[in-house]
């Protein structure tokens, strides 16, 4: 899985999990602040990142991200260490 | 003068139908689903039965829920919500969106503050606690035992495979596991702001939830309630069925699964395994029913309970605690035993049960009503049993016959078992159910006219 297609899922989970009603298209936008995103909506994220994408996350490592670009790149970083 | 209690909603998730429809015509047909058990479960035990009754395949995403939800909510709450679904939709109380986040919803033209929960659970979400467990102790066992063996083949792969766990632990397995996650679940779902209460009396929840629920609206406290009972009796290692496998109470197959559960008969041998299951019922003051039209399909007409105080795993043997909740259940609805026309026995089919339950009832009611277990056909759903058969009566009371008692070749008692399906004149029926531990209740259904 190329990094664009992880960009594009990551996005789409974000978009799913948080009952967005429109994309995202802006990837600096804060899941917390500016999507309202709560703790038990950021651990439904993990559970519905690690079944679209082949990797483990941790609880602890996603408490350190705050953006959509963040995500993605955390992602990014799993699948290249094979964490899965 | 209180209040009559009227029944305007159902809605039934079992193994021999995922609709009301579909179970009702499955009861009358007296077709059941048996099979051997999951082959997993033979890896880590061998068992005296073998046999269950398995859910269909359950489609949670066609049945309304979002993804989130599926993962935080265990299968005993999910069947719990479906089954309320179709409750609601037949009740006509109509549902908007609250919030789509967690697929949320409001009911509108209601008092939620006066519409309670009361759902009955056995062992609530043991399923997730034993995945979730599973993961803790076994996943860095299992770990560290792959990189010392390496690529194995062969024996020790297989004794590797046994080391099952899931992929992670759920972040949301708290709020799974713990019992009153069921009536939560629904109270969350529909924004109901009343009482929301969790009855865990294992084999009598269902009855008991319906009974606590009748009591609330009969008295004025309450103009509706989604009342009721949920069960989901798999893990993946097959443990909770060897629980009751050891303590010999299920059903024996020989060399017949299909004549293996048979309630009331001399030649039963204990009761079929069920994998699980929901009866939701929605209840609410009479007036309120008539006042916006809603079709009323019977009346609550009482409710009674009794304990035995005696043993953890048998009725007490002289079955007085049982003829003293029948008689409460008789003076809460302010009849006498020769109204009763139909009784819904608790009729599990296991040696005790059976013979006690057959004894009191030809002492209170003779041979004149017509008897049947809901379980001959469907198996036993413990904490959903006592909601499903109450269920059953209704439908019984709606259509004016019943199913068979299944199986029955032998009976060991001279009461009025149903051989055939047939017109019978039902006015009041009786819905029994006993449990571990020695719980007794009784809830007494009335034709509503």
């Amino acid at each position: 899985m190329d990094n664009s297609e992880i960009r594009a899922r990551v996005r789409n989970v974000i978009q799913e999990t948080l009952a967005l009603k429109d994309p995202i298209e802006d990837d600096n936008v804060s899941l917390r602040v500016d999507l309202g995103a709560d703790s038990i909506d950021l651990a439904s994220l993990v559970l519905v990142l690690e079944e679209e994408l082949p990797v483990g996350i941790d609880e602890i490592g996603m408490e350190h991200v705050d953006t959509v670009q963040q995500i993605i790149d955390y992602v990014i970083e799993l699948a290249g260490k094979g964490n899965a | 003068m209180p209040d009559r209690v009227v029944i305007t909603g159902l809605g039934v998730i079992s193994s021999i139908g995922l609709d009301v429809q579909s179970f009702w015509r499955a009861c009358l047909d007296g077709c059941s689903e048996i099979a051997l058990i999951p082959e997993q479960w033979r890896k880590y035990s061998d068992y005296n039965s073998g046999i269950w009754s398995p859910l269909p395949e359950l489609d949670y995403k066609a049945l309304g829920f979002i993804r989130t939800e599926i993962m935080q909510r265990d299968p005993v709450s999910l069947i719990a919500m479906a089954a309320t679904e179709q409750a609601l939709d037949q009740a006509g109380l109509f549902r908007e969106e609250a919030n789509p986040r967690c697929n949320q919803y409001y009911i509108p033209g209601i008092d939620s503050n006066r519409f309670g929960v009361f759902v009955g659970t056995g062992i609530g979400g043991a399923n997730s606690f034993l995945d979730n467990q599973a993961f803790q102790m076994l996943s860095l066992t299992k770990s560290k035992l792959t990189g010392l063996l390496g690529e194995t083949t062969g024996e020790a792969r297989e004794l590797l495979d046994l080391l099952y766990h899931p992929r992670r632990l759920n972040p949301f397995v708290v709020s799974m596991l713990m019992p009153n996650a069921v009536s939560a679940t629904i109270g969350i779902k529909y924004s109901l702001h009343g009482p929301n209460r969790t009855i865990a009396q294992a084999c009598s929840s269902g009855t008991s939830a319906i009974g606590s629920a009748f009591r609330c609206i009969r008295s004025g406290d309450l103009d509706y309630a989604l009342c009721g009972g949920a069960e989901y009796l798999y893990d993946p290692y097959g443990g909770i069925y060897r629980g009751f496998d050891i303590a010999n109470t299920l059903a024996r197959p020989g060399n017949d699964p299909e004549t293996a559960n048979r309630p009331f008969c001399n030649k039963r041998s204990g009761f079929l395994y069920s994998e699980g299951g929901a009866g939701m019922l929605l209840i609410e003051r009479e007036c309120i029913a008539k006042s916006r039209n809603a079709e009323i399909l019977a009346e609550v007409a009482g409710f009674g309970e009794s304990f035995d105080a005696s043993s953890m795993m048998s009725n007490a043997g002289d079955g007085r605690q049982i003829e003293r909740m029948i008689e409460n259940a008789l003076g809460d609805a302010g009849i006498q035993s020769s109204d009763i026309d139909y009784i819904n026995t608790h009729g599990t089919g296991t040696q005790i049960n059976d013979d006690i339950e057959s004894r009191v009832l030809e002492g209170v009611f003779h041979d004149r009503p017509i008897v049947n277990s809901t379980k001959s056909i469907l198996g036993h759903t413990i904490g959903a049993s006592g909601a499903i058969e109450a269920i059953t009566s209704v439908l019984s009371l709606q259509h004016q016959t019943t199913h068979i008692c299944k199986n029955l070749d032998e009976p060991i008692a001279k009461l009025n078992f149903v051989k055939e399906v047939a017109p019978h004149n039902i006015t009041h029926a009786l819905s029994e159910s006993f449990a571990f531990g020695g719980h007794n209740s009784a809830l007494i259904l009335k034709r509503y006219e």
